[in-house]
């Protein structure tokens, strides 16, 4: 795999746990403000992240196997 | 709201904004890191190709002497018959190490275009999320604040 996917994979999976861990350690904060954020920021925002994550991930196996086909 | 519940929301609210900036970040420096991947990926995929594009035309060539030789030989023919075979078969192998370049390179494209799609939504999703959840979470500190300060 590509050094810069595999760092980009590594630092979206610490991102993403950063900000579960702060959703989490903010529990105690569960009012109608609260839940706006989340339903209109920080849950779509994770969503993407995922999906971004699985984007890269898919991209670094593909790519890998694009380059093992290579005849240099 | 009582001290207690007001300081952990403070608490929450700090927690929130050091995660939301920090995803900011994180996001920015994958997208960078990717993206170089991307380009310095692309220039070898392009690089591999033009180099067996390359041998192809040079076995090409190669080819084009014997067979000229043996349209013109009348008799003991044999050894340019063996030449020109040889370099067919080099030819038949650069064509095919050309074309696995260019199958590889296609799917190399394939997928970086639909990483790139995926990095541009993320993108975006981000720059409209991210300083909509930092004026959130502004605005609540504002409003705790404000408890804090004057208890109303």
């Amino acid at each position: 795999m590509m050094s810069g996917l595999r760092d980009a994979i590594a630092v979206q999976q610490r991102a993403l746990s950063d900000l579960k861990r702060s959703r989490e350690a903010s529990a105690a904060w569960s009012d109608e403000q609260r839940h706006r954020l989340d339903r209109q920021t920080l849950e779509p925002l994770t969503s993407d992240g995922q999906r971004l994550l699985e984007a890269l991930r898919t991209a670094a196996r593909e790519i890998a196997a694009a380059q093992s086909k290579l005849s240099r | 709201m009582s001290g207690d519940v007001i300081h952990a929301r403070v608490s929450a609210v700090k927690e929130i904004a050091h995660g939301v900036a920090s995803y900011g970040r994180s996001l920015t420096a994958a997208l960078a890191s990717a993206r170089a991947d991307l380009n310095g990926a692309a220039a070898e995929f392009q690089a591999a190709v033009a180099d067996s594009q390359r041998r192809v035309a040079a076995a090409d060539r190669r080819t084009e002497a014997p067979a000229a030789a043996l349209a013109r030989c009348r008799e003991g023919c044999e050894p340019l018959q063996r030449q020109l075979a040889e370099a067919k078969v080099a030819q038949d192998e650069a064509r095919r190490r050309h074309e696995r370049n260019r199958q590889a390179q296609a799917q190399f494209d394939r997928a970086a275009a639909e990483l790139i799609s995926s990095m541009g939504t993320a993108r975006t999703a981000a720059e409209g999320m991210v300083p909509s959840a930092r004026q959130h979470i502004q605005d609540y500190a504002e409003i705790l604040t404000s408890y804090l300060k004057t208890g109303v």
